[in-house]
């Protein structure tokens, strides 16, 4: 408790006299010589089609060829994404070495974290996700540690989650759907509103300093009673004070002025689906060009039927849904599935065209962001040759244009290669085994 | 204590679970449960002789296993997802399951496969001896109980808000989902988890509930009151100003419309909020078009205005009501037909709501707080308009009206009626015969409108509607002189009108009269104007509106409920930020309907019966809370609130905890007030108030204390707090001894229905039909209208099912439905019905109705929205209503193969034989193709001659069904104690928050069949469940 009251105090001190914190430095202003590094990771479920060559619609095959000169020929899946062909890479033959043996449905329960979700460690739930790994590497920069987004709020459940992102202890993290409320979240702390808002923070903070106190001598009267469920109250009590503590801070560094005029924050999953991922797309641009997160997951949409994206292909006039969409074997079927997969391929191209509006402190916002986007399965329940691509990042060090494909890799090699052209010195991450040996990251 | 004693013995009794059953029709409290605490204190489950020799067993079968098991079910290998290299004699938790597939396997001999090494027959029965014993063993270790802590689900935390609070604003709202358990369920201690992120969100609510709570008192409350009258010349000043509406957009003329600002009449003090009356706007609308150009407005018909918007169906394909027109002005008020749904009759939501869709759109309305509708309505003594081409045969008996002489009312007509009765009014034009209606129904487009009054003893019926033959209303008279007005908006003229008597026999007299015997549902909703229509919400149920005379109907809700159009003060559009109190007589099906008379509609905001209010005073005035020193004034108060809040008495550490808090915030910020709403704000953000905990000492079980006894029953059977009864029992410690009759008296409260939407919702998996998307081609009847009522109708029927206490055999097939007229329409059921909106038993004398198996919002929900899906409803055929639940899918699934010409039943075929997919498809199938009749709408397919339908299955056991009614024989017969288990299993999951331990899966079995076995039913399985260790016990 003490040591805890001394931060108090430091950070009540510092408020006071208005001095700022060094790692403050880096908001808004070109303090520091580097850009910051930032995260985006895109799920899509059910995989994509990969129709079989004696259908002959090789074209609509979602991974592309390479020509004899070595130049990348997307598909017409991915063909919306032409304009970026030289700032992306494909991946193929990756796969979570647990994928396979567990059940066929808990691949997007895995896509970030590659737990052996078969046979969880005893206690746990699932494990970190790679974005929680940025995240926590990034947090003292920002003023949100991540962005949770997903088509689904909530964590949905085990096996159908709908949530990409776990936190360190493995815990799902409960994901935004609503635009409105990602945007009061990310935006809404007006200059007017700013005093009040530190007064409220102060208060909020001695509260919970006060409630985890009362809270922690009765958990202590509990005794043995389901120890476990009182202990992650008080972690989440005392994470909910760190946060609050890491707000008072941001307080009085005002959000960077930006256009925000033309979201459309009534774009809701009920509605047209392009105009909702936009609306969403949008929102992560702005956030990461204001710099008030690094890190965002966002799942587009959910495993095996489940939840309102499973209704968006009948929605753009195809023949069903798309978890029935992505059983199909037949030509019309693939065909129809291949379709979807343009167009999630033309709502990440709004994004990348989003990042690459943004000038960054050096080149554009794309430049300094890393785009993972795949899936976790290749076509439905079966979590091989993930379909997996990489955009942006050239400020860090990545070049593109490829279609790496390696024999069999770990997704998790992939996920280390990530982490360091974040310039997060991590060796490992889960099952690795080494970096991704490939001319993407040098 | 009370009834530690016999709790005990029971304990010892339940050694043999059977014999427990004994003591359960004894008046005794504490009924057999499992034995979980049936093994001796000093033994450690390993340390078990049987152990012993469960594990000498397995070192003699590790040589067979190794020999035909580990090539293909090693730990590298691990085909199907099985391995069996690392496993231990006795299984856990986590590889209980592969033991009982091993068994499973090799009872039926299907391991080892062909190819493999074959196994002599006594290496078989030795291998199955070990882990049929070592599953045993592990099924029979005691479970160890700690207590539980499991924190409110959303719902119940709301609940629990709105009970302390006396507050019906939802403060929840930004609270992330809750996850659902794999038995399906979200109030499982398992998966409530609790995140940072739901902690803030709590923190948030709580601020948000005290804050609207803790008023300041001193200050007199603004209240916003209006009323607008309705009806033909109430307005002596009308104005002439054409207002700009947008697409679409009716006003009803400003000589109908009067608006007023009645004054408050209130037991306190109070302002009243005087509406602003000038604008000044840049943006407005000319038909579909935006203007610009500032323009001033004054008056209150611009602040609030009456209006009709797609009410004439100009966006629905020009719908017109062939039985008259949707709304229509009178002396007396407003006339309203009932809304019908756009879906109804487009399949699609049509952007401008239902037809009609009378509105009173208002500039300002009160942000917080309760707000009242009042509509002032009577059920109008109504006449029919005659359906196309019926009336015209009846020839006998004709009366020519008189034309009135006078050259300025050649619309007037007399007769004077010999006899009371039913008369047929016929209108003849000139030189026409009829104008035929359209092949949809729709009248002809050269057809125009008439409006016809008649008037009688005082009192005039009017109606207007499509003229397409003579024959044109019927209407009941009185005997005497009657007057007649008729005009037609053709370019034709009026002929003739004549009367004619109909017996009281006719089909349109009997018409007649079922229609008068109906009454309409006045329903309000409340909501926003959108350029693309309207976003409302109800407020509250529809209304009955029985009588002839005019009435008050009163509609209340609390407004930050309800949809915002969220925008900035002194937005330059003139039809931005409009909100709406739509007021419609709500449609429950084709019927014909008496018009629902609107005279006026009044709005007043926020409401307060007192000041201050009730849900300030009970938490600020309680007993102390007056005394002089203001730390016995915060004490009295946080005591009282945190008594109720925590559901329990305070300890002193306790009450010294929140004190302590109130000091340092008042140190803090030197105000009283604020220190007493931080304090406040801790109780609600305390694990006291999140959790549900039942404290424990020792991991043996325990009985649950009074106050944990009384939250644990009222959150299962109300899912909600528990209320003052239940918690003076506690104090008393008397809930122990009277549980039987305090669990009849929540299953009887109207808060029992809130425990059977969660129940029936999450067991049955209602939220696939929630999502499904519906082709609306093929189901055009699944409208969003009907399905509204359809997702109710499985909730309705197990309240019913329980509270008659049905036996377990009516889940599978019962001859009462619980339906509405909604509901009642959709399955062809019509006549049976007049109930309205209200669900009602109905017997229903079909073979294809009744019980669980065949609600559309079940069948329909497990299906793709096209074709009904077997794979689906076997799965839930075997896991909730027989609780038998299939294995997990292996990895690596091979696809259906793509073999189009091939039936989906023909592929599931195909693929249940492949290696890998038998053993789990064996277990879901054959329970769906008998499903095969019922379409992806959920509906017996109409049988017609062509469309065979093939519902035949084998049945796990062997057993072969042809048909439904087969296969529904077969589960009354053989598996009526599986589907009471099902029952049993999930209500006790649901009930304990938590999975049952195997002991006690084998007492809920065989509690079931005992209840089974001496007709006992659903709420004897309930009341059981209540009343056993596993439920009593932490």
């Amino acid at each position: 408790m003490a040591a805890r009251l001394d931060r108090r105090e430091v950070l009540k001190g510092i408020a006071g006299a208005t001095l700022v914190l060094p790692a403050l430095e880096a908001m808004g202003e070109a303090v520091s010589a580097r850009p910051p590094r930032r995260f985006c990771a895109v799920y899509t479920a059910n995989g994509m089609a990969l129709p079989r060559p004696e259908l002959g619609i090789d074209e609509w095959r979602w991974f592309p060829s390479v020509d004899a000169a070595g130049q990348l020929k997307l598909g017409k899946s991915t063909e919306p994404l032409e304009p970026f062909r030289d700032q992306l890479s494909f991946f193929g033959g990756l796969s979570h070495e647990n994928g396979p043996k567990a059940d066929s449905h808990i691949c997007s329960d895995m896509w970030l974290t590659g737990a052996p979700l078969q046979d969880p460690q005893p206690g746990t739930f699932n494990s970190v996700a790679v974005d929680q790994v940025v995240a926590e590497h990034t947090k003292q920069h920002c003023r949100l540690r991540s962005l949770v987004l997903s088509i689904d709020s909530g964590v949905g459940f085990m096996s159908r989650t709908s949530t990409l992102s776990y936190d360190m202890e493995g815990r799902p993290i409960p994901a935004e759907n609503s635009p409105r409320r990602v945007f009061d979240r990310l935006f809404r702390a007006d200059a007017s509103a700013l005093a009040g808002r530190r007064n409220a923070l102060g208060r909020q903070l001695s509260l919970v300093d006060a409630v985890l106190e009362n809270a922690t001598s009765f958990a202590k009267r509990l005794g043995r009673t389901d120890r476990e469920t009182m202990q992650q109250y008080l972690a989440s009590l005392d994470e909910m004070e760190a946060r609050l503590a890491a707000s008072e801070q941001w307080i009085d560094t005002p959000v960077k002025a930006q256009d925000r005029s033309f979201l459309d924050l009534d774009a809701s999953p009920e509605g047209e689906p392009a105009s909702y991922y936009q609306t969403m797309f949008d929102l992560i641009a702005l956030a990461f060009d204001a710099d008030i997160t690094r890190s965002v997951s966002f799942m587009l949409s959910r495993e095996d039927g489940m939840g309102i994206s499973d209704t968006f292909p009948l929605k753009l006039g195809l023949p069903q849904t798309h978890h029935n969409l992505s059983h199909a074997g037949d030509r019309d079927g693939l065909l129809a599935f291949a379709n979807y997969d343009r167009f999630l391929s033309e709502q990440l191209a709004h994004f990348l065209t989003r990042l690459s509006g943004y000038r960054d402190l050096d080149g554009t916002l794309l430049d300094n962001t890393l785009v993972l986007y795949g899936s976790g399965c290749s076509t439905t329940h079966w979590p091989k040759d993930l379909p997996t691509l990489v955009a942006g990042g050239r400020g860090m060090g990545l070049s593109h244009g490829h279609f790496v494909r390696d024999g069999e890799q770990r997704m998790t090699n992939l996920y280390v290669s990530l982490l360091q052209a974040l310039g997060i010195e991590q060796e490992s991450f889960a099952d690795s085994t080494g970096s991704l040996n490939c001319p993407v990251f040098g | 204590m009370n009834g530690c004693g016999p709790h005990r013995a029971s304990l010892d009794a339940s050694l043999d679970a059977s014999l427990g059953f004994a003591s359960m029709f004894a008046a005794v409290v504490w009924l057999a449960g499992p034995a979980v605490a049936a093994v001796a204190d000093d033994a450690r489950p390993g340390d078990l002789p049987a152990e012993v020799a469960i594990r000498e067993q397995f070192a003699s079968v590790q040589p067979l296993l190794a020999t035909h098991c580990l090539d293909c079910h090693d730990a590298d290998t691990h085909e199907g997802g099985v391995q069996l290299e690392t496993i231990d004699a006795i299984p856990d938790a986590a590889t209980r399951s592969v033991f009982q597939r091993v068994i499973r396997e090799l009872r039926a001999g299907t391991m080892p496969p062909e190819d493999a090494e074959p196994l002599e027959a006594s290496d078989r029965a030795a291998l199955l001896g070990w882990v049929e014993k070592g599953l045993a063993a592990f099924e029979a270790r005691p479970v160890p109980r700690n207590g539980s802590v499991r924190r409110l689900t959303v719902a119940q935390y709301r609940r629990a808000i709105r009970d302390l609070l006396g507050i019906d604003e939802d403060v929840a709202g930004s609270m992330p989902a809750d996850a659902i358990s794999k038995e399906g369920f979200t109030n499982q201690a398992a998966t409530l988890q609790l995140s940072p992120r739901q902690l803030e969100a709590s923190l948030e609510a709580a601020e948000r509930a005290v804050d609207l709570v803790m008023i300041d008192q001193a200050h007199p409350p603004a209240i916003q009151r209006f009323r607008v009258e309705l009806g033909t010349g109430v307005n002596p000043q009308p104005v002439d100003e054409p207002l700009i509406l947008g697409h679409i957009s009716r006003l009803l003329p400003s000589a109908d419309v009067l608006i007023t600002e009645p004054p408050l009449q209130k037991p306190f003090a109070c302002e009243p909020v005087a509406m602003r009356r000038k604008f000044r706007f840049i943006e407005g609308y000319q038909g579909n078009d935006t203007v610009r150009g500032w323009r001033e407005f004054s008056g209150l018909e611009h602040a609030v205005f009456a209006c009709l918007r797609g009410s004439d169906g100009d966006d629905v394909r020009d719908f017109i009501d062939p039985r008259g027109r949707g709304y229509q002005s009178v002396p007396e008020g407003l006339l309203l037909r009932p809304s019908i749904p756009a879906d109804r009759f487009l399949g699609v939501g049509s952007k401008y709501g239902p037809l009609p869709n009378f509105k009173v759109a208002v500039r300002e309305l009160p942000h917080h707080g309760r707000f009242r509708v009042t509509v002032r309505a009577a059920c109008c003594d109504d006449l029919l308009v005659v359906p196309p081409g019926s009336g015209e045969e009846r020839q006998e008996d004709e009366l020519v009206a008189n034309r009135s002489e006078d050259q300025a009312a050649t619309d007037r007509w007399q007769a004077k009626v010999a006899q009371a009765g039913v008369y047929l009014v016929r209108v003849m034009l000139a030189g026409v015969d009829a104008k035929p209606p359209q092949a949809d129904g729709q009248p002809a487009t050269e057809s125009h409108e008439i409006a016809v009054a008649i008037t009688s003893e005082g009192t005039t019926r009017r109606v207007t509607a499509r003229w397409m033959q003579p024959s044109f209303a019927v209407v009941r008279l009185p005997a005497g002189e009657v007057a007649l007005q008729a005009h037609y908006a053709g370019p034709e003229t009026i002929d003739q009108l004549h009367l004619l008597r109909l017996p009281d026999d006719d089909p349109l007299s009997l018409r007649l009269a079922a229609m008068q015997q109906r009454r309409p549902w006045l329903g309000v909703h409340l909501g926003l104007r959108r350029d693309c229509g309207s976003t409302l919400a109800p407020v509250g149920p529809p209304q009955r509106v029985d009588s002839g005379q005019l009435h008050d109907y009163v509609f209340e809700g609390a407004i930050a409920n309800f949809p915002d159009p969220q925008v900035e003060e002194g937005n330059p559009n003139y039809l931005a930020g409009l909100r709406e109190i739509a007021v419609r007589s709500e449609y429950t099906s084709d019927r014909d309907m008496p018009r629902l008379l609107v005279k006026s509609v009044e709005f007043e905001g926020p409401l307060h019966e007192q000041w201050p209010p009730a849900s300030y005073a009970a938490v600020a005035e309680v007993p102390g809370s007056d005394a002089a020193d203001p730390e016995r004034r915060a004490n009295a108060i946080l005591s009282t609130f945190a008594t109720r809040a925590w559901r329990r008495p305070l300890t002193a550490s306790e009450r010294d905890g929140l004190l302590t808090i109130w000091r340092q915030s008042r140190a803090a910020t030197g105000d009283e007030r604020q220190a007493t709403r931080d304090a406040l704000v801790a109780v609600l953000v305390s694990p006291q108030f999140l959790f549900l905990i039942e404290e424990s000492t020792t991991p043996e079980p325990e009985p649950l204390d009074g106050y944990e006894l009384a939250s644990k029953l009222a959150f299962f059977l109300w899912n909600a707090p528990p209320d003052a009864e239940l918690l003076s029992q506690a104090a008393a410690d008397t809930l122990h001894a009277g549980l039987v009759a305090h669990t009849d008296r929540l299953i009887d409260d109207v808060r029992f229905e809130a425990f059977a939407e969660v129940f029936v919702s999450e067991w049955l998996r209602l939220d696939r039909f929630d999502v499904l998307e519906s082709d609306a081609d093929r189901f055009p009847r699944l409208s969003r209208h009907v399905r509204r009522h359809l997702r109710e109708e499985p909730v309705r029927l197990l309240v019913h099912l329980i509270r008659t206490n049905a036996p377990p055999a009516d889940l599978v097939y019962s001859d009462t439905l619980l339906v509405n007229e909604v509901v009642a329409d959709y399955y062809g059921l019509d006549a049976a019905v007049e109930s309205g909106f209200d669900f009602v038993p109905v017997r229903h004398c079909r073979s294809d109705l009744g019980g669980l198996l065949t609600l559309p919002a079940v069948l329909a929900g497990l299906s793709d929205g096209r074709e009904p899906n077997p794979v689906k409803r076997g799965g839930w055929l075997a896991r909730k209503i027989i609780a038998q639940p299939p294995a997990d899918p292996p990895p690596n699934v091979p696809k259906l193969e793509d073999l189009t010409q091939l039936s989906l039943r023909e592929r599931l075929e195909q693929h249940r034989s492949a290696k890998g997919c038998t053993g789990c498809h064996q277990g879901i199938d054959p329970w769906g193709l008998p499903f095969e009749g019922y379409g992806a709408d959920g509906l017996a397919v109409a049988e017609e001659p062509d469309a065979e339908v093939d519902a035949s299955s084998l049945l796990p056991d062997g057993t072969v069904v042809d048909d439904f009614a087969a296969f529904r024989a077969y589960l009354l017969s053989e598996k009526v104690d599986r589907v009471a288990a099902s029952f049993a299993w999930h209500l006790a999951t649901y009930a304990s928050g938590r999975r049952p331990s195997p002991p006690e899966e084998r007492w809920l079995e065989q509690m079931a069949a005992k209840e089974l076995s001496r007709g006992g039913g659903l709420r004897d399985i309930l009341k059981a469940i209540v009343a056993s260790e596993m439920f009593l016990t932490k």
